[in-house]
C-alpha cells in the first residue's frame, strides 16, 4: 500500500518537474549536493598535492620558463587587438550591421561528472548566484565544450557537445559551408549530419560555431574533420570530426557571457 | 533509546557514503562498471533492520539520489522503493541464503533499479538503453559480499539493532 502511494507520488513528481513547476525550488534544494561533490573531489586533490610535493625544482623552473615564453607570445598577439576591435566596430557601423556582441568569460572548476555513463554531462562550481543562465556556452582553452543545461543556486550542469542528444550549428572555417554537428556518445567523436555528397569539406577542415540558433556565440573552434566517406549509393556523405576541447581531461572551463555593444 | 539513536546515525552515514560513491568522479569507461551503491546499501539495511528500514527510507534515498544526479526528481525514488519492496517481502528467505545466492539476488535488484530508471526517463524524454547496465549489475553482485562484511562489522561495532 505504502509502495503504491510512494510510487504514484514519485511519478507525479517526475511529471511536475518535467512541466517546469519545480524549477525554482529544485535550484535551491539541489544546492545541498555541492558539498557532496566537493567531498568526492578530496582523494583526487590529495593525489595532486602529493604530486606537487614531489615535483622537482628543476622541472618547476622549466615549466616557469615555458609559461613565460607562452605569455610573451600571447601578449604580442593581443597588442593589436584593441585597435582591431575598434576598427571592427567602426566598420560594422559603416555597414549598418548592428548588435556586435562582446564576450567576457568566467572561470569555473569542474567538480563532477554525471553518474549516468551514457550522458556526457559535467558539473561545474558556478550557478545562479554567479549569474549563470541556462543555455550559456562553455569553452576551454582549445575549443567549445558545451552548454549549460541545468542551473542550481551554487552549481550547474553542462552538457558536452559529444552527448548523443546534443547538436549545434557550425561552419567550415575555410569556406563558410554550414553543417550540423551531432554528438555521438563517444568522447572523441562528433558526426556531421546531412552533408550532401557534393559539399566541399575535407579532412583537416576546422569547424567553428556559426552562431545560428542563438545558443553559441560565433566563431569558437569546435572540431576538426577527421574522416570523410562518400558512398555513391548514399545521398549524404559520412563526415566524422574530433572535438578540439579537451573534453575528458578539463579541470577548468570558461563560461561565456555575451553582451551587446554598439547597437546602431 | 541510546542504541536506537546509534542505529539511526549509522544508517544515515552509510546511505550518505553510498550517495557520495555514486557520484565519485571516474573515467568515462569506468563509469560503466560502477557498482550501484545505493541499491547495495538499501538492500543491506532492509535485510538487517526490516522493521525500521523499508520502502519509505528507500524512497527518500532515491529522492536524494535524483537531486544529486540532477535528473527529474522521483525517478530513482520510484525505482528504489520498488527494490526495497521486493527485498522486504522476501527478507526472511534471503537471510538464509549464502553470499552467492544473495549476490544473484542483488544482481537482479540492480537490473530492476536501472531498468525502472530507464523506463521513467523514456516516459519523459530520450534515454539511451544499453545492455551495458548488466556490467553495473555484475559489479554490484561481485562487491556485495565485501559490502556485507564491512557493514555487518559496522553494525556490531556500533551495536546497531
Amino acid at each position: 500500500m505504502r509502495l503504491l502511494v510512494l510510487s504514484v507520488v514519485a511519478l507525479l513528481l517526475v511529471q511536475a518537474a518535467r512541466s517546469g513547476w519545480l524549477d525554482k525550488p529544485l535550484a535551491y534544494v539541489s544546492s545541498i549536493s555541492l558539498p557532496i561533490y566537493k567531498l568526492t573531489e578530496i582523494p583526487g586533490e590529495i593525489g595532486r598535492s602529493l604530486e606537487g610535493l614531489f615535483t622537482g625544482r628543476e622541472s618547476l623552473r622549466e615549466e616557469n620558463a615555458r609559461l613565460r615564453a607562452e605569455a610573451l607570445v600571447l601578449q604580442a598577439k593581443t597588442q593589436k587587438l584593441a585597435s582591431l576591435r575598434a576598427e571592427n566596430i567602426r566598420l560594422r557601423e559603416l555597414l549598418n550591421s548592428a548588435n556586435h556582441k562582446e564576450e567576457s568569460v568566467l572561470v569555473a572548476e569542474v567538480i563532477g561528472l554525471a553518474a549516468d555513463p551514457s550522458s556526457h554531462i559535467i558539473v561545474i562550481d558556478k550557478g545562479l548566484s554567479h549569474g549563470v543562465r541556462e543555455g550559456q556556452a562553455v569553452i576551454d582553452a582549445d575549443g567549445l565544450v558545451g552548454q549549460v543545461v541545468n542551473v542550481a543556486y551554487t552549481h550547474s550542469r553542462v552538457m558536452m557537445i559529444t552527448d548523443n542528444t546534443h547538436a549545434l550549428s557550425v561552419q567550415v572555417n575555410r569556406n563558410g559551408v554550414r553543417a550540423i554537428v551531432e554528438g555521438s556518445g563517444l568522447i572523441d567523436l562528433l558526426e556531421l549530419s546531412h552533408v550532401a555528397a557534393t559539399t566541399d569539406i575535407q579532412v583537416g577542415d576546422l569547424l567553428v560555431s556559426s552562431g545560428l540558433g542563438g545558443r553559441f556565440p560565433v566563431g569558437y573552434p569546435v572540431a576538426r574533420v577527421s574522416e570523410v566517406t562518400i558512398d555513391p549509393g548514399e545521398p549524404f556523405a559520412i563526415v566524422k570530426a574530433r572535438p578540439l576541447a579537451q573534453l575528458d581531461k578539463t579541470q577548468f572551463v570558461l563560461l561565456v557571457f555575451a553582451r551587446e555593444v554598439g547597437d546602431g | 533509546m541510546d542504541d536506537r539513536t546509534h542505529s539511526f546515525w549509522v544508517v544515515i552515514l552509510t546511505l550518505f557514503v553510498a550517495l557520495a560513491l555514486s557520484v565519485h568522479p571516474l573515467p568515462l569507461w569506468a563509469r560503466w562498471f560502477r557498482p550501484d551503491w545505493a541499491v547495495i546499501v538499501v538492500c543491506f539495511w532492509v535485510l538487517f533492520l526490516p522493521n525500521r528500514v523499508g520502502v519509505g527510507v528507500a524512497w527518500l534515498t532515491g529522492l536524494a539520489l535524483d537531486i544529486l544526479h540532477g535528473v527529474y526528481p522521483g525517478q530513482h525514488a520510484f525505482a528504489l522503493a520498488v527494490v526495497a519492496y521486493f527485498v522486504q517481502v522476501s527478507h526472511q528467505r534471503l537471510r538464509m541464503f549464502g553470499y552467492r545466492k544473495q549476490a544473484v539476488f542483488i544482481f537482479s535488484m540492480v537490473v530492476i533499479h536501472l531498468l525502472l530508471g530507464q523506463w521513467v526517463q523514456n516516459l519523459v524524454g530520450v534515454a539511451d538503453i544499453s545492455l551495458l547496465l548488466l556490467a553495473q549489475a555484475l559489479m554490484s553482485a561481485l562487491i556485495w559480499p565485501l559490502a556485507h562484511v564491512v557493514m555487518t562489522y559496522l553494525c556490531y561495532r556500533f551495536i546497531v539493532s
